[in-house]
């Protein structure tokens, strides 16, 4: 094992103890090595830093070893590939001689069937949704950021069993490392798990997205001026998986019918994100959007009643504005 | 077919507020209700009841004042529910549950709520850590006998991780799948849709454990009639984890709730400067950030 990176971590010789052989261990149950598992590389490499530890990352679903490589680059100190896919009694027996600290897997349905089984098997403690984990300085203990509320905060939550396992969600994490310099251990285990097992297509009715469910609603206003302009929301809204409502204005130019008009005599939203494009903004506009989670306006007019209550705005013609953020989107 | 629906008190997410000064939930007017997650696991099981008959029984752990949802249930459809409750004591921050029926905790370490049972600290939405649920659940479960099938709701309302069907199944020794928007009986057996994204019929090898995520069925409302019947007698029964034969031990937490993490405050009004490019950029940049895109 190299011990270059530790020991100019701990400005000393390190030599590798009993307590840290169990290591911080990140599963990969598929294989995939994508940027959101690098990322969980990354998180396991500075909780391992923290703790003295290794990190160790177990593939399954038959790796090349450029993938092992690309996982040492990110922070592993020791790779170890498996063919196939495990099941729950194949981990349990594979971490029970191990004794590992801590277990990190992504948030992917097999790593959320498989973590907290896992958790149960070997008697350990669990955060089945984690978006950041820290170590406590005085009993380093690992401490799971679990969003709570629709992530409009989270709890911190101390994992006072061991092994800690901890399923996280890797889209809020930073960025993977990249060091070209560090060097790991790569493994063949031996192991040989069935393959993934292909079940047959359901035809399952889609929900329909409403204004009243939608997560990404634009709002499109007098402000947009032509039926182009409106095309242009509707690009948008297609853009970002959302749908295109209106305000009273749209409904007079005949851009919206009266199901898509948002307002007191419309229908009142609580999307995640609502983009008012062109919009001023009256009461009864504020009224049916105050549960609105996030709002971004493209306004002309920096006096106009939305720009106060929007929490971003762009100061510009919407429909410029528009096609910026389908160019962006589109990169 | 005998079903469990494991269902759970949750606080309503809009009724629960966050106190920025003190840094926890603000619990004052915050109304509990069944988890609505937990109505599609129930309606699901419903729906199988109908096509192929059997049981269906809702098994809930909580407070005194989760005899609500476990009637809810019953009003909804259920045949019947289970409540395993006890007395409730903090202990190093976390709430116990005191497993004898006699034990009364100390009153300095309970906060009354409405004399209905006890609120937890404001800092977290959680009475039991996640393991000791599951214990609960899966000797409820093992005392009922010749259960063909577990079902949950995906995810709790205001704190939910998914991480009870998983763990469930594992304390059960059974299989489990996540994800499955219905579940349907043909004379292969029974089967789970699991997506909805690219869905894929699942064969459900019984008993089992399934968690089921909202699909294109609408959970039911209850019938007048069965909402006044529901409170009848012998409907809900009452269960201490000592009628289950559990010991303290068994249900010592393996996590410790702590503080709240608060993002920054909500500013409105910011302006994003800069050529209309260089602001649609900012944009994107900043709701990819906030991963509402």
């Amino acid at each position: 094992m190299d011990l270059s990176y530790l020991e100019a971590l701990m400005g000393g010789p390190v030599e590798e103890t009993t307590a840290a052989a169990g290591g911080v261990w990140v599963v990969s149950p598929e294989g995939v090595l994508d940027d959101g598992a690098l990322r969980l590389v990354g998180k396991a490499r500075v909780v391992a830093d923290a703790l003295g530890a290794y990190v160790y990352l177990l593939l399954g679903g038959n790796p090349d070893s450029e993938a092992a490589q690309a996982a040492i680059r990110a922070g592993a100190d020791h790779v170890l590939l498996a063919s196939g896919v495990p099941a729950l009694a194949d981990l349990t027996n594979f971490f029970g001689e191990r004794k590992p600290q801590v277990i990190l897997f992504p948030r992917t349905r097999l790593g959320r069937t498989l973590g907290p089984g896992l958790a149960e098997k070997l008697g350990g403690g669990l955060c089945a949704y984690a978006a950041d984990l820290a170590v406590a300085p005085i009993y380093q203990r690992v401490v799971a950021h679990q969003p709570v509320l629709d992530d409009a905060a989270r709890q911190a939550v101390t994992i006072v069993a061991s092994p800690a396992v901890v399923v996280m969600d890797t889209v809020a994490l930073p960025a993977a490392f990249y060091e070209p310099w560090r060097t790991g251990k790569v493994e063949e285990v031996g192991l040989i798990w069935p393959a993934a097992v292909e079940y047959p297509h359901a035809d399952v009715p889609s929900v329909p997205i409403t204004l009243v469910n939608a997560a990404v609603v634009v709002a499109a206003g007098g402000g947009l001026k032509t039926a182009e302009g409106f095309a242009l929301a509707e690009r948008l809204a297609e853009a970002l998986g959302g749908v295109v409502g209106g305000d009273l204005a749209a409904l007079d130019a005949g851009w919206i019918g009266e199901e898509q008009l948002i307002g007191l005599t419309g229908r009142s939203v609580a999307p995640k994100l609502l983009l008012a494009l062109g919009v001023d903004g009256d009461t009864s506009f504020f009224m049916a959007t105050q549960a609105a989670g996030l709002i971004v306006a493209g306004q002309p007019d920096p006096k106009a009643p939305i720009v106060s209550v929007a929490d971003q705005n762009v100061i510009a013609d919407p429909t410029g504005f528009a096609g910026a953020l389908l160019a962006e989107l589109a990169r | 077919m005998r079903m469990v629906i494991c269902v759970k008190q949750v606080y309503d997410p809009k009724s629960v507020k966050i106190s920025r000064s003190r840094e926890e939930f603000d619990l004052r007017d915050a109304v509990k209700i069944l988890n609505p997650a937990d109505k599609y696991a129930l309606e699901a099981a419903l729906c199988l009841r109908e096509s192929v008959g059997g049981e269906v029984i809702a098994l809930t752990v909580g407070d005194a004042g989760a005899e609500d949802v476990a009637r809810e249930a019953v009003a909804i459809g259920a045949d019947r529910a289970m409540l395993v409750t006890g007395s409730w004591k903090l202990e190093t921050g976390n709430w116990k549950l005191e497993t004898g029926k006699d034990v009364s905790a100390p009153a300095s370490s309970l906060r009354p709520d409405s004399g209905q049972g006890f609120q937890p600290p404001a800092a977290s939405f959680q009475l039991l850590a996640s393991n000791a649920v599951t214990r609960l659940l899966a000797a409820a479960i093992v005392r009922l006998g010749e259960v063909d099938l577990a079902l949950t709701g995906e995810l709790g309302a205001t704190d939910g991780t998914g991480g009870l069907a998983p763990r469930l199944a594992a304390a059960l020794g059974w299989p489990v799948t996540l994800d499955a928007v219905g579940l349907s009986q043909n004379e292969d057996g029974l089967w789970a849709v699991v997506g909805p994204a690219d869905a894929r019929f699942v064969p459900i090898v019984q008993p089992a454990v399934v968690a089921i995520v909202p699909g294109p069925e609408r959970p039911r409302y209850p019938h007048p009639r069965r909402i006044a019947n529901a409170w009848n007698e012998g409907l809900v029964e009452f269960l201490t984890p000592a009628d289950l034969g559990l010991t303290p031990d068994a249900l010592t937490p393996d996590t410790e709730p702590g503080s709240l993490i608060l993002g920054p405050e909500r500013v409105r009004g910011q302006v994003v400067g800069g050529a209309i490019g260089e602001a649609a950029k900012t944009v994107v940049g900043m709701l990819r950030a906030k991963r509402v895109i």
